[in-house]
């Protein structure tokens, strides 16, 4: 049953973006995948968890990461991302658009 | 989308159980984690298991959106919108048959022409290999010819200079013939004589038995047997595996059947399907040891890595070494050099491929089907801009459903999806049907292409560019009628929609469909345009003068039975043209060597008395004629005399009869009679000119009448050594005083039985095939044109309409504050004319460029004719308009409390 949640519902492109960062260095599935996020944002941006697996489906769709079944750390099948060569591209292009967008607010938030 | 993202959803839709188990697993493992996490905070299991739950949120939303992204969906998505759209088609059967019926005549008739261009033009014949093939033609003659001629000798004799080809075929024009199966009545049958390498060349095997060959060429006379096609085989001999070795007869012989040729193959010649092939060691030895009847004509093989030009390159040596062999020994002397050299240029050749067969129907049609093909896409741009504007009419009315369901969380794509689904299945429902309407419309389009009195027969089965085309028709439906309504509808703004109640009939949706409108009025103004030029065409070819007076007039092809001596023959004929005189119900009677109209006449270089300079070109038709001929054809007659039966004797002097054209080429404005003419060649036979007739035109209502001589059938050979006089055919022409069809089946019976007939035409028949091509554009352009204005018509009804009772509020308001009927009209016609005079100034200007480009096919009128684009225009303004007014009295009969009341 949907139940409303206090958070911070992250926009669709962001979700995609930090998802690539996470994958950076070691593949990870989608349980890790979140934590870390959590983690790493100090538990400010809580990602709705159950909407990470719909973004990771659309990633992999895009060819940007690759899944794979493993054994996890609890001895539970688990299916683990990393990313592909075009997703590390892609990663670059996505960190400058933000980089971009975050300047042109705060030039705007400067000024005005 | 990437392959990858295709071969991921492709693997979702096959494997749905796998993946969905996989989903499922994914997320299990990912609540185990979870609650882990809070296990090991120090919450028990229960209720570690109910927070992992909270933070994961809705698990079936999830598992929605992973499905959604994954493309699982997707072939239920499509079999739902399938079903409701066969639904919507349930509920609206009317309609749905309507759009079907439209696209359906639209796809249908551009198929079916296509199939015709197709078959005569694109094909290429079925044997091996053919794009190796070539003949040759004149080489400033047009590439379409026939061309190709040669004598036997001569063939043999290029067949062996072998250097630049691999093999040299050759064959006699395929011809109908009587042919009697064991002992049958006798059938009208296409018959070829070919040489023995005929098959061999074209890389053609037996489907049954073996075929002629090179073995079957040796001894004259001694090879009596024939190849059969598989249609004969299969009609005549009923597929009997014991047709190898019956009997036929034809041309007193009698005939054994060897083989069966395959399935697909009807010989090389486009237009004619070949029935039985005889070698040509059974032609007459007359004809095979003749070097100057070049009554064959060849077709090679070309070596790998040989050009065209490198193999006719033989061929053309050939040619002249035999041409100026024969001016030789031929040519009077002092003739000029430049004559001699200007003769010796028109016997230039070129070789062209022959993989797609010879065609007298290219030449004649290549145009006319290019036309045809132009005018029925015009069509089905005309039916597809009608289709798209009524989807846009019912997609405006379904907007308040569409912006409901956006507002229930529909993706802009899925809407989009449904709505093209709908005009996709109409695409395959109609393209289903126009796979009929071809099926009855192609052979109806080749009956017409071709006179009735020698009927074209085609082989238009499905290829691959058929389908291809067909295809490639769909997905254009598809794209022009539902494309643009799928995208604006899916676009719809929700909250304006909603809101407001007036605009639930979609405003935008009008401009879209006036603009389609115009295009439609403009293209069924182009439409209407040509038909007025075609049918004028027609009209001034018909009733144009043609010299003599073809009604009454029917002609019948004898063959001498015997053929004795020259005295004996000339006997024989002599006393059937009296006999046939003494007949009731007959004016005239006569005898002729060829008919008017029934292909070009005899042509001839000649030498004049004249004093007067000569012209650059000294040739002249020839027709060869007994007396009463003038009489007969209705040729007046304007100065000197007829011919008598006297003159018709060999020893008889020498007479002729000249046209008024031939007097004015070769004598200027003096008097011609007593003067002499003679042919060019050695051995001159001074003929003195007796009598001077009107001109006529002999093979063409466009072409001017050309200079004839005629000369008395009896002294054929003062001009054309070589013929046998007389011969043994010729043509008996009679003018009835009535009505000559029933005269026919009489003649035939009472013609003497020493000659056999071998065929009754119509001089009127003759006349008239020769405009096929005129009335078949003719009428084609004006059904289709009459086509496009209904539509037209319908659709600018269904605009007017729509418009009125959308501005029904406005029109209320209008007759309350007291407009009378009259401007309430006047306002809709208004309306309408805001769409009909672009569309107009479109399909004039449309008009004036197609026009152009089909000035070569209009006669006696200028391609910008004034009278019929101004006939056009208004024709086509008063008809819309007519379909306007409807709606225009409906709004101003509309009473005012009611329009208002409706909101």
């Amino acid at each position: 049953m949907p139940h409303p949640e206090p958070k911070l519902d992250i926009l669709q492109g962001t979700l995609d973006l930090l998802i690539l960062r996470t994958l950076v260095s070691v593949p990870m599935h989608g349980w890790s995948i979140s934590e870390r996020i959590q983690q790493i944002s100090g538990e400010a941006l809580q990602v709705n968890q159950g909407s990470l697996y719909p973004a990771l489906h659309r990633l992999e769709h895009r060819g940007w990461i690759k899944a794979e079944w493993a054994t996890s750390e609890l001895g539970r099948r688990a299916r683990f991302y990393r990313l592909t060569a075009s997703g590390r591209r892609q990663l670059e292009v996505e960190k400058e658009n933000w980089a971009r967008l975050t300047a042109a607010i705060g030039r705007v938030l400067e000024l005005a | 989308m990437t392959l990858g993202d295709l071969l991921l959803r492709i693997r979702a839709s096959l494997f749905r159980r796998k993946t969905e188990s996989e989903l499922e697993e994914e997320f299990a493992t990912h609540l185990e984690f979870q609650m882990r996490k809070y296990i090991d905070a120090g919450f028990d299991v229960d209720e570690a298991r109910r927070r992992a739950c909270i933070d994961f949120g809705s698990r079936e939303s999830a598992r929605e959106e992973c499905r959604e992204v994954g493309g699982a969906n997707w072939v239920s998505h499509v079999a739902r919108d399938l079903q409701y759209t066969l639904r919507a088609f349930r509920r609206s059967p009317g309609f749905t048959c309507f759009v079907i019926f439209i696209l359906a005549l639209g796809m249908g008739a551009n198929l079916a022409t296509f199939s015709v261009m197709d078959a005569i033009l694109l094909r290429m014949l079925p044997v091996n290999e053919p794009q190796s093939l070539f003949r040759t033609v004149n080489a400033s003659g047009n590439p379409y010819d026939a061309g190709g001629g040669s004598s036997y000798p001569l063939f043999l004799q290029m067949r062996r200079r072998t250097s630049a080809f691999a093999d040299l075929m050759a064959y006699r024009a395929g011809d109908l013939i009587n042919v009697k199966i064991g002992h049958s009545e006798p059938d009208r049958l296409m018959q070829q004589t070919v040489s023995g390498n005929y098959f061999g060349v074209l890389g053609v095997h037996a489907a049954f038995g073996r075929l002629i060959s090179d073995k079957d060429d040796d001894l004259p006379g001694q090879h009596a047997i024939a190849v059969v096609s598989y249609r004969f085989w299969k009609n005549k001999l009923n597929n009997s595996p014991t047709a190898i070795g019956s009997k036929l007869s034809f041309g007193n012989r009698v005939y054994d059947i060897i083989g069966v040729a395959p399935r697909q193959f009807f010989g090389v010649e486009v237009g004619k399907i070949v029935d039985i092939w005889t070698p040509i060691s059974m032609a007459p030895a007359a004809d095979l040891g003749n070097d100057h009847n070049f009554w064959l004509r060849t077709m090679g093989r070309m070596k790998p890595g040989v050009t065209i030009a490198q193999a006719a390159q033989p061929m053309q040596e050939m040619i002249n070494e035999f041409m100026l062999e024969d001016v030789r020994l031929h040519a009077p002397p002092g003739t000029p050099k430049d004559v001699i050299a200007r003769f010796l240029q028109e016997t230039r050749i070129k070789g062209v491929p022959a993989g797609g067969g010879i065609s007298f129907l290219r030449r004649q049609y290549s145009q006319p089907l290019t036309i045809m093909m132009f005018v029925v896409g015009l069509v089905m741009l005309i039916a597809c801009s009608n289709v798209a504007s009524i989807l846009i009419a019912r997609g405006s009315a379904r907007r308040q459903e569409i912006t409901i369901r956006l507002s229930l969380g529909a993706g802009r794509g899925r809407i989009f999806q449904q709505l093209l689904t709908e005009s996709t299945l109409l695409a395959i429902l109609a393209a289903s049907a126009a796979l009929l309407v071809a099926q009855r419309l192609t052979p109806l389009l080749i009956g017409l292409l071709t006179p009735s009195s020698d009927p074209a027969s085609l082989v238009t089965t499905m290829d691959l560019r058929l389908f291809g085309f067909s295809s490639f028709l769909m997905l254009l439906t598809v794209v022009l009628c539902g494309f643009f309504p799928a995208i604006r509808l899916a676009k719809a703004d929700m909250y304006t929609s909603l809101r407001n109640s007036r605009h639930l009939t979609g405003g935008g949706g009008v401009r879209t469909r006036k603009f389609l409108l115009a295009g439609q009025v403009a293209l069924t103004l182009v439409l209407v345009i040509g038909a007025g030029l075609f049918a004028r065409t027609l009209v001034n070819l018909l009733s144009s003068d043609t010299g003599f007076k073809p009604r009454s007039v029917l002609i019948a092809r004898l063959t001498l039975q015997k053929q004795g001596d020259e005295t004996s023959s000339l006997q024989a004929w002599r006393s059937l043209v009296q006999e046939v005189r003494s007949f009731p119900g007959l004016e005239h009677a006569s005898l002729s060597s060829a008919a008017l109209f029934a292909g070009s006449p005899q042509f001839q270089g000649i030498r004049t008395t004249a004093t007067e300079t000569r012209p650059a070109d000294p040739v002249t038709a020839l027709s060869f004629v007994s007396d009463d001929y003038f009489s007969t054809l209705g040729i007046r007659l304007i100065a000197g005399r007829d011919f008598q039966t006297v003159d018709e004797g060999p020893q008889s002097a020498a007479v002729a009869i000249v046209n008024q054209a031939f007097a004015h080429k070769f004598f200027g404005g003096a008097d011609p009679l007593g003067r002499k003419v003679t042919k060019m060649a050695n051995e001159p036979v001074w003929t003195e000119i007796v009598g001077i007739v009107d001109d006529v035109k002999v093979n063409s209502l466009r072409e001017a009448a050309p200079p004839m001589v005629y000369v008395p059938y009896g002294h054929i050979t003062d001009w054309l050594p070589r013929q046998a006089s007389p011969g043994r055919s010729m043509l008996l022409q009679v003018r009835g005083q009535q009505d000559v069809t029933s005269l026919s089946a009489e003649l035939r019976r009472k013609i003497p039985s020493g000659f056999v007939v071998d065929g009754v035409f119509r001089q009127q028949q003759l006349v008239n095939d020769t405009l096929v091509r005129e009335r078949l554009l003719a009428n084609t352009a004006s059904g289709f044109g009459a086509l496009a204005l209904t539509l037209a018509g319908v659709g600018l009804h269904g605009v007017m309409s729509y418009m009125v009772v959308q501005r029904r509020h406005e029109l209320g308001i209008r007759m309350a504050m007291g407009a009378e009927p009259r401007t309430i009209m006047a306002l809709v016609l208004r309306e309408s004319a805001k769409v009909l005079i672009p569309g107009i100034i479109l399909g004039l200007i449309g008009a004036r460029l197609a026009s152009h480009w089909v000035r070569a096919l209009l006669y006696g009128l200028a391609p910008d004719d004034p009278t019929i684009f101004l006939a056009a225009s208004i024709l086509l303004l008063a008809g819309l308009l007519l379909a306007a007014v409807i709606p225009a009295i409906r709004a101003a009969n509309a009473d005012p409390m009611i329009a208002l009341r409706n909101e």
